[in-house]
């Protein structure tokens, strides 16, 4: 199937009215996390993963994935408007969005980033309708040993890029890691770790994790500061379309932002958050108004707003194609698949045409409602604000007690979820990012078995993970990955005490 | 907060040793023959040294400015919340879902700001009822019936 029959396959799929229903749901209900401050877009896709169990499997994915790039629209309302982002993707726009906003341009802001993030989105869509099956296509040679390569690697990168320290990273990631192994051995089916308890030898499931250490984590986060959130007051959208200036100004930057985030989106790590912060600096020094930044320049909405869409697309990539996700988000899209039964990777293309073509042909829908939901409407979504906090995250709360049980009817899932709440909030309080320990949950099994197969296939030799090319460029990334900022941190040259002070 | 981030080290480091003393039961195999212990004794090994170090560096920061921690009303907020939450848990396979949610539903809203009482019963019962709609009638959630043989 060519690309263009593969999308017009994919359009008979997502037009249906329930595949259509779900994108646009997906659409209102990620435009509604983003604007949220708190739940993000990985807290709202387990929160409401049970409730696609009864959907046929594209529906699903459907649905999940609008949520995923819905939240990238919403989360710029409130970072221009308040000055607080909705999600992390879109902290950044809060340098420039807000000091726009109180220039009295808000609504060019808001303008310029639904314009910019329909754009990238477009343009990401377009992306990874061309990558994905080629990538499928080279994958299918893969053996045993890339793909372990390939798992270490993300793992690496996400622990190295997400918390900023190395060290609890890699705590978070062999916590994660070692949480995998509970449960029957994939290869001799012996149970691991399961202390008597029978459930535990199914392992610990991915979504009530997920559930406790983005949602509940966020409920006892807020719990804490006595409910008090942001509250919207007194905003006025003047002045509601861009000028011509601005326009000339946004659209080289979103294009940029386009095509920088659809690249950092392919590789591990948090690619919607790094692909605004590249996105920016990219801006600021391309800009020939650099002294505006800070002080609201358009560009710097433009640009980060389109790179975080464009990396939602990106970060599909390898997730569809290879099966191994790279991000919480995709994780969670897989693990919708998988409750389902259906296994993305090399084959998903063949096997699954349906699901592979029917969200790729959705999120061409998806985008163009959410430009619509988020430019006229964006008054509404902003006003979503003075919905009372208490019955908010009282209703999230609820609804992670009853979703985690109702994925396995269990009440382990329900200890599991309240367990991993707990040290999720610990882990917001001491600053530990818990994206991998998600990541380590879903890749663990994968590293394993791949691990073990390849000693087989070895007679007991590591070589084996070296003397492969694909593999030995996936180790050297990796190497790269652990190594290259000890090195900087040795080379670096150091700045006297003075000149730091000053500069 | 710099001696909580110790204490979490030393918790991986005694979990880490619990689950290391598990992995040794059993069977290790060979480097050609890898068996079920063989991953997870290295799994083992990385979380000890990644909990080492991060005591290590946190302890070597003893100069640098410590972030504080959270104000004691805060933190009993937390916990009655999370020990609410607790509660669903155990009474769920006792007295079903909807009056297991009754207690978790009320203490959050409290929690979280709600002053008004009347405000407060009719929100609980819109959100208790209306999650066993969705989850129990809906989706057809098989819920315990509980002792008093409810839903």
């Amino acid at each position: 199937m060519s690309p263009l029959e593969g999308l017009a396959y994919g359009f008979s799929v997502a037009l249906s009215p329930e595949n259509l229903g779900a994108a646009l749901l997906g659409a209102v209900l990620g435009t509604l996390v983003g604007v949220l401050p708190g739940i993000g877009p990985v807290g709202a896709m387990a929160l409401l993963l049970p409730l696609t169990l009864h959907m046929p499997p594209q529906t699903a994915l459907i649905m999940l994935a609008a949520i995923y790039y819905g939240s990238m629209y919403g989360g710029s309302t409130t970072s221009i408007l308040l000055n607080v982002p909705g999600e992390a993707a879109s902290v950044i726009t809060t340098i420039e969005g807000y000091q726009l906003a109180r220039k009295g341009r808000a609504g060019a802001a808001l303008a310029v980033a639904a314009v910019g993030s329909f754009v990238a989105g477009t343009l990401g869509v377009i992306g990874l309708m061309l990558f994905a099956p080629a990538l499928s296509r080279f994958a299918l040679s893969f053996g045993v040993p890339e793909f372990f390569s390939l798992a270490l690697l993300g793992l690496l990168a996400l622990s190295r890029v997400s918390g900023g320290r190395f060290w609890p990273g890699m705590l978070v990631l062999g916590l994660g890691l070692a949480l995998a192994t509970v449960g029957l051995d994939p290869i001799s089916g012996q149970a691991r770790f399961t202390f008597g308890v029978v459930e535990l030898q199914q392992g610990i499931d991915l979504v009530p994790v997920v559930m406790g250490l983005y949602g509940i984590a966020e409920v006892l986060s807020v719990a804490e500061q006595g409910g008090g959130m942001p509250r919207l007051t007194g905003v006025r959208l003047r002045e509601l379309f861009p000028t011509l200036d601005e326009w000339r100004r946004s659209f080289p930057a979103i294009l940029r932002g386009a095509f920088l985030g659809f690249l950092i989106g392919l590789i591990p790590g948090p690619s919607t958050v790094l692909s605004t912060f590249v996105s920016y600096n990219i801006e600021r020094r391309l800009s020939r108004r650099r002294a505006e930044f800070g002080r609201g320049a358009i560009e710097g909405v433009a640009g980060p707003e389109s790179a975080n869409n464009a990396a939602t697309s990106g970060a599909m990539v390898p997730m569809l194609s290879l099966g191994i996700p790279f991000s919480p988000a995709t994780a969670m899209l897989l693990a919708a698949l998988l409750v389902q039964g259906v296994r993305p990777g090399p084959l998903l293309v063949r096997e699954y045409p349906a699901v592979f073509w029917g969200v790729i042909a959705s999120m061409y829908i998806g985008n163009l409602a959410l430009l619509i939901l988020n430019l006229p409407l964006v008054g509404i979504w902003a006003s979503v604000l003075r919905l009372p906090q208490s019955v908010l995250l009282t209703v999230v709360l609820l609804l992670t007690l009853v979703g985690a049980y109702s994925i396995n009817n269990s009440l382990l899932d329900l200890s599991v979820l309240l367990a991993a709440g707990v040290v999720g909030y610990i882990f917001r309080k001491v600053q530990f990012d818990p994206a991998p320990m998600v990541l380590a949950l879903v890749l663990g099994p994968i590293l394993e078995n791949s691990f073990r197969q390849s000693l087989f296939m070895s007679q007991g030799s590591l070589l084996i993970f070296i003397q492969r090319p694909i593999s030995a460029l996936l180790i050297g990334a990796s190497a790269a990955v652990l190594l290259a900022p000890l090195a900087w941190r040795a080379v670096k040259p150091t700045v006297p005490a003075g000149e730091q002070a000053h500069g | 907060m710099r001696r909580a981030v110790i204490i979490i080290g030393v918790c991986a480091l005694t979990l880490d040793a619990v689950y290391l003393a598990e992995a040794l039961r059993y069977p290790l195999g060979t480097p050609a023959r890898p068996g079920a212990a063989f991953y997870p004794l290295l799994v083992g090994g990385v979380v000890a040294a990644s909990a080492l170090a991060t005591i290590i560096e946190e302890y070597r920061a003893g100069s640098a400015p410590a972030t504080a921690g959270p104000e004691p009303s805060g933190l009993r907020r937390v916990i009655i919340l999370a020990a609410t939450a607790a509660s669903y848990v155990v009474l769920l396979p006792y007295v079903g879902h909807l009056l297991a949610s009754i207690p978790v539903t009320v203490i959050a809203l409290r929690i979280m700001g709600l002053r008004s009482w009347p405000a407060l019963v009719l929100v609980a019962a819109f959100l208790v009822l209306g999650t066993y709609y969705l989850f129990g009638v809906l989706l057809m959630v098989p819920f315990p019936a509980g002792i008093l043989g409810g839903p």
